[in-house]
């Protein structure tokens, strides 16, 4: 036990100790500054059937509970999915795996440290939520128990089921990387949309109806909307979660909370207990950092170790003097580099990816250009996402910095190239779309794929340059490309066949790629000045 | 002097001026110290233990950080505030770096070619000749991330010379080489340091013995001394001692003597001890090695008041 919490400790310490961790407490406070509106604020963070809580210990508390539940899962995840790939990089998992630690003790250790950053987060998050129910003053009561209950009841079970399933991405080949993260933004949003369907009761003429549901928040909403039949009977509208913008201002209504039902918390409680199961799968995919097993150590074995080619290795050949290259001034060769890069993008593929790339291609093809603007374009650039998150932060992920940083010009000659690069990948992802919409008479919609590839590839380098690795770019552009396909104002970065350039949203995507790779630039050149 | 825009590639660089370069990274850790240096042709290795700041100076040299004090002259401009005046002409090998893993160690080699302005066709031409010269040439097809420590290392020493570089700075250059490769490294160093400005760091003190003109001896940040192996050897005469003791009396030897290597014999063990006198009426004066040369040299600077 004492070596699985040294190891706890030790992990959670390492991630603590980092800016990234600094970032993401500003983040929380500046979050929670925003969790409880005013009146005219013109947006409603939570409310029911045109009902909110009044500002009081129970409803701050819910608040951020909820928002703890429902949201901070899916950032959370991209927090803390870097466990054990953290021990793989540095090489203390080698060391570790040397020790008599179980793989169960180490995955467990892992587990408590994946909860110490939630805790961090919401320990935080109950400091500033007391300072919010002080500042907005609808009801300067404070209630620890109350406030504390709801805050910390509702999320921790739903976290505590992100901090195992992260661990088992981690241990899952395949899920380990980028396109894990992908499969774990589907599954949140497949899990929350029905999940909030289940909890309403539309049949029984109520918003909420009380259920064990998942994210424990359908006892404390359908108690509140219990209460909220008494001030304003026969209410009328539907649960709303999240920055519901220029919603009407919603009734505040006295509630008292429900951290004294024992059911719920005994619900909580057991969903709590439900989900550590998960850290056994964990554990039966954990390769206990060995690097001879799984695909990817396969491809990495060196070759001398591997029957036919270990005789491979030849005599050194004869000593031999260089020759001296041409005298020519090393100046900056775009075309040459444009190529080098694209290499980096596109090869070296395994087979299946071309394949796919041709899927997307033939679809482009035999469909009319508009059902290729509407599926083909955000379907390929979807499959595009882990080339893109790589090439944002290349030299980061692979330690190549110094190489490239000791060129002639590394930034006016590196960056622009790369950014081009990724444009071009992004428009060879979906190639039969573009001259299709030109002979469609859709130049407006082909001008508008242009700049959303131009500003795809820029967040993908302003990405990168800020967060110095690619969850940050998988995160972003996962919420962008669902908003999208949601329809949701303003999303649709990709283009939109109905609209001609000036009337859609590419202007607008225009101006923020220039930001995303003004950023990139800013960032990057700083990092050199270091 | 020449300003940044008469900057031209000029195929040689014949002195770099180190002007009290310092660096620090926190308030109040230093790692290096008000190190003036000038270099021309030739092998300089920087002889120090770990931490004493010779990546930093590297670092610095190579434009990859900026120095907190000084500047550092390129044919009188200083790359300090014109970094490419030292980029265009650099071939540099970072104690620590990665490669693309996917890439193959040839299209890795193509990939920084182009980064560096190299043009295609002569680039071409010198990738496949480095990959011969580094033994590559068999795994130049694989991908890189199957490659082992000394493999990679070795792609490593061939991107720092893909530009025929007039500087080649390399940190800790034969780490994870076997025996022959190190050697085959140092013939390469020697071959290079004629017509170039060769700066070379590592701990491996028969590197140095083998390649290098002149040693810098750098401790806490500060630069202890700089000469030729043969004056730093000279130096350390009648300082360095063998000495038969008997196994049991090692402990006590080593606690009052500085140990400079021992040798297992049949009856005993033979201690090289670095002293003023001889440590025992039956300890033998021996030639000095550099690695006794450093040792002695260290002595002094611990002893010199601050």
């Amino acid at each position: 036990m004492n070596a699985i919490l040294a190891a706890a400790r030790a992990d959670l310490l390492e991630r603590v100790r980092s800016f990234r961790f600094l970032a993401v407490l500003m983040a929380t406070v500046a979050m929670g500054m925003l969790m409880l509106p005013t009146q005219d604020a013109g947006y409603v963070v939570l409310q029911v059937g045109q009902g909110r809580g009044i500002y009081n210990s129970a409803w701050v508390g819910l608040v951020f509970g909820v928002v703890g539940a429902v949201v901070l899962p899916l950032f959370g995840f991209f927090i803390i999915k870097d466990a054990l790939a953290r021990d793989r990089m540095t090489r203390v998992g080698l060391m570790l795996a040397a020790t008599p630690i179980s793989r169960f003790g180490y995955l467990g250790a892992k587990l408590l440290s994946n909860m110490g950053v939630f805790c961090a987060i919401l320990a935080v998050s109950s400091v500033v939520a007391v300072g919010m129910q002080f500042w907005r003053a609808e009801d300067t009561a404070l209630h620890p128990l109350d406030l504390l209950v709801h805050l910390w009841v509702v999320p921790l079970p739903v976290l505590l089921a992100t901090s195992a399933l992260a661990l088992v991405f981690e241990c899952t080949p395949g899920l380990r990387g980028a396109f894990g993260n992908v499969v774990f933004f589907f599954l949140w949003a497949g899990v929350f949309g029905p999940g909030m369907d289940g909890m309403t009761g539309k049949d029984e003429g109520r918003v909420v109806v009380r259920g064990s549901d998942f994210y424990g928040i359908s006892a404390p909403l359908a108690d509140f909307e219990d209460h909220l039949d008494v001030f304003r009977p026969g209410h009328e509208g539907g649960l709303s979660i999240g920055a519901n913008i220029g919603a009407k201002p919603p009734t505040p209504v006295p509630w008292p909370g429900i951290a004294d039902d024992a059911r719920w918390l005994m619900e909580r409680l057991a969903w709590s207990v439900a989900f550590v199961p998960l850290l056994l799968l964990a554990g039966v995919f954990f390769d206990r950092f060995d690097p001879a097993r799984g695909r990817r150590a396969a491809a990495q074995r060196p070759a001398a170790a591997t029957g036919a080619e270990a005789t491979a290795t030849p005599e050194a050949s004869p000593w031999r003097t260089l020759t001296p290259l041409p005298r020519t001034d090393p100046g900056w060769r775009p075309l040459t580099q444009l190529v080098a890069e694209l290499t980096l993008l596109l090869w070296r593929k395994p087979l299946w990816w071309y394949g796919i790339v041709a899927g997307f291609w033939i679809a482009a093809l035999v469909n009319a250009p508009e059902a290729g603007l509407q599926w083909v374009v955000p379907l390929a650039w979807l499959f595009g996402i882990t080339t893109f998150s790589e090439h944002g932060a290349r030299a980061d992920l692979h330690g190549t910095h110094s190489l490239l940083a000791s060129a002639p010009s590394p930034l006016a000659r590196q960056l622009p190239v790369q950014w081009l690069a990724g444009v071009v990948f992004a428009l060879a992802l979906i190639a039969p779309v573009l001259p299709k919409l030109l002979l469609g008479g859709m130049p407006g919609a082909l001008t508008q794929v242009l700049v959303g590839a131009g500003f795809l590839s820029a967040l993908a380098l302003a990405s990168g340059a800020l967060s110095r690795g690619s969850r940050l770019f998988e995160l972003t552009f996962l919420m962008l490309w669902y908003a999208a396909m949601q329809n949701a104002p303003g999303a649709r970065f990709m283009g939109t066949a109905t609209l001609s350039f000036a009337d859609s949203y590419a202007p607008t995507y225009l101006g923020l790629g220039v930001l995303m790779l003004g950023t990139a630039w800013l960032l990057r050149a700083l990092e050199l000045r270091r | 002097m020449l300003r940044a825009g008469d900057i031209r590639y000029r195929g040689h660089i014949v002195r770099i001026e180190i002007e009290s370069v310092g660096k620090r990274y926190r308030a109040d850790a230093w790692a290096l110290r008000e190190v003036t240096l000038t270099l021309g042709t030739g092998v300089i290795g920087l002889l120090g233990p770990n931490g004493a700041g010779k990546s930093s100076l590297m670092n610095i040299l190579a434009t990859i950080t900026r120095p907190t004090t000084g500047r550092v002259l390129v044919d009188g401009v200083d790359s300090t505030r014109t970094p490419d005046v030292m980029r265009r002409v650099l071939g540099y090998l970072p104690q620590d770096f990665g490669v693309y893993p996917s890439l193959s160690a040839r299209e890795f080699l193509r990939y920084l070619a182009a980064v560096k302005g190299v043009p295609a066709k002569p680039a071409e031409r010198r990738i496949e000749e480095l990959l011969d010269l580094l033994n590559l040439t068999h795994a130049a097809d694989r991908p890189l991330g199957g490659y082992s420590g000394g493999m990679r290392q070795r792609v490593g020493i061939a991107q720092a010379l893909l530009n025929d570089p007039a500087v080649l700075i390399v940190d800790e250059p034969t780490v994870g080489l076997d025996p022959e490769e190190r050697l085959r490294f140092r013939h390469l160093i020697t071959d290079l340091s004629g017509d170039r400005v060769v700066i070379l760091s590592t701990h491996i003190v028969s590197d140095l013995e083998a390649t290098a003109s002149r040693i810098a001896l750098i401790e806490q940040g500060r630069l202890l001394r700089v000469d030729t192996p043969e004056a730093l050897m000279q130096g350390a005469e009648g300082r360095v001692w063998d000495w038969l003791v008997p196994v049991d009396a090692l402990p006590e030897v080593r606690q009052r003597h500085r140990i400079a290597s021992t040798l297992r014999r049949s009856d005993g063990i033979q201690v090289r001890v670095i002293a003023e006198r001889a440590p025992s009426p039956d300890a033998v004066a021996r030639s000095a090695s550099l690695e006794d040369a450093y040792l002695v040299a260290k002595g002094l600077a611990a002893a010199a008041p601050a």
